[in-house]
């Protein structure tokens, strides 16, 4: 931005450190050329350098420093960001009326939660910025695409892509921090609308009489994005022999159409097992079933909520699961916000894996 | 769901399930003993699970939130877990829970029971017991 306070102070040998203008390594160069008065930057932190007080201050240091707390100041405005997207994402998986339904979507959020984490990465990285609100809305996708499309052509954005990668990229702590703000507003406007788009195809469905496959059509897309995110081009060669008369390439329009013609398969055949078959020819074997009783009463007073405990759980679960020839019965542990929640696991005959109950500290 | 708004006396089978949980020997059961034989409860879910609200005052010199639990099955043979919370020395709810997540059908006599005194959750994950 060229209104940069900093710039006063950057080094022209080393744009990546700073220096006294006057110095020969400062201002414009060797020699002084800058005209007395105000040189029109924003408000600056530190003295003017050429004021009594300016003269001895370690430059360098002085600016890392306030740097540093800028960045302090960003990272707690991401962090705000990311506890809103976890809030409204378990609102959404709320709304999801299946049981297996909500283990893929904890699954899958807990594989893009990284990703909302790493927006803190964003800051000053200049890290593509349509990228990340195309991970901030995915799972919005998983249930109605129509809407996260549309959020992503703009509709309902408020703000053009490209601005937003500058202001990342060069934007002042202000810039980031009004774009930030901006963006938890309209993500969780979009988390709203698809609670109500969840609500509304379910009505819809049930009208019909068609809701399984609602629900058929809802876990594919989820298999799919996994797919595409743990797998990647070559773990979806397999698909070929599910998704009849489909070509898959390495590119993510022809993935995105061998699912659609997937869906269309299982809609057409109503056979659950084409699930199934499609999920093992894709090397993904189905999540293990997981199940809570009333452990989440035992929350009350800790701050925690329900959907991070029980997301936490049943992805340590699937990992315990996944690692395991059979699992029987288990307790485990899982740590949330700095807080130890330990469960009681019970393998039932066809798999599924029971949370009968747990309790923040130890039981 | 089963959930009641009041507190009550609790009825005799809750009493004797109670009451046969503090048949085993662990840390403070004699301390909880006399507060929970005079406590008021209420209904908090399908199972029969109960809060706890003893009339008595005081606290109990507890180890461990889940001093004492019991099993049981229920006529389709799953298992039914009945646990004593306490929190801060307090008898706070007793939780009962099917192994498969399923409604209680019939809840067995307190004496079918089998009591259960675990020693301190380890640190990691392990197995829950050798069934």
């Amino acid at each position: 931005m060229p209104d940069d306070w900093r710039e006063r102070w950057r080094s022209w040998l080393n744009p990546g450190s700073y220096a006294h203008p006057n110095s020969p390594a400062g201002g414009s160069g060797s020699g002084f050329s800058r005209t007395p008065g105000s040189t029109g930057y924003s408000w600056s932190p530190l003295p003017d350098p050429n004021s009594p007080a300016g003269r001895f201050i370690h430059w360098q240091t002085e600016i890392w420093a306030l740097e540093q707390r800028e960045r302090d100041e960003l990272a707690h405005h991401v962090e705000k960001l990311e506890t809103s997207l976890a809030k409204q994402s378990d609102k959404l998986r709320e709304s999801i009326p299946d049981g297996y339904l909500r283990t893929l979507y904890d699954l899958q959020v807990g594989g893009t939660k990284g990703t909302y984490g790493s927006a803190k990465s964003l800051i000053g990285t200049g890290v593509d910025a349509a990228f990340l609100l195309q991970k901030l809305t995915s799972p919005v996708g998983w249930l109605d695409p129509d809407l996260q499309r549309k959020v992503q052509q703009g509709f309902s954005f408020g703000f053009d892509i490209g601005k937003a990668y500058a202001v990342l990229e060069f934007g002042t702590l202000q810039e980031k921090k009004q774009l930030l703000q901006h963006l938890r507003t309209v993500v969780e406007g979009v988390y709203e609308d698809a609670k109500n788009s969840v609500q509304r195809q379910l009505a819809e469905a049930k009208r019909t009489g068609k809701q399984d496959e609602l629900i058929a059509k809802w876990i594919m897309r989820i298999l799919l994005e996994a797919g595409t995110v743990m797998l990647g081009a070559s773990g979806l060669k397999g698909a070929r022999s599910a998704a009849e008369g489909l070509e898959l390439a390495s590119d993510g329009s022809r993935v995105a159409q061998a699912g659609k013609g997937a869906i269309k398969s299982i809609s057409e055949e109503s056979e659950a097992s084409k699930l199934t078959q499609f999920a093992e020819a894709r090397e993904l074997k189905p999540p293990t079933r997981i199940t809570f009783g009333h452990g989440a009463r035992h929350l009350a007073g800790t701050g925690l909520e329900r959907g991070q405990v029980e997301n936490a759980i049943a992805k340590e679960v699937q990992a315990t699961a996944k690692a395991s020839s059979s699992t029987g019965n288990f307790w485990g542990k899982v740590v949330v916000e700095g807080q130890e929640v330990y469960y009681r696991a019970f393998t039932l005959s066809d798999g599924t894996i029971n949370i009968g109950t747990y309790t923040v500290g130890a039981p | 769901m089963i959930s009641e708004t009041r507190f009550r006396r609790p009825s005799d089978a809750e009493k004797s399930l109670l009451k046969r949980l503090l048949e085993a020997d662990f840390p403070a059961r004699n301390e909880l003993a006399p507060m929970l034989d005079d406590l008021l409860v209420r209904t908090i879910d399908d199972d029969g699970g109960l809060e706890l609200r003893s009339q008595i005052p005081g606290t109990a010199a507890v180890v461990k939130r889940i001093p004492v639990e019991a099993e049981a099955r229920d006529e389709d043979q799953v298992v039914i877990h009945a646990l004593l919370h306490t929190k801060d020395g307090r008898p706070s709810e007793l939780e009962v829970f099917k192994e498969d997540g399923s409604r209680v059908e019939r809840m067995p006599p307190a004496s079918k029971f089998e009591l259960i005194v675990l020693p301190p959750a380890p640190s990691s994950r392990g197995k829950l017991d050798p069934r």
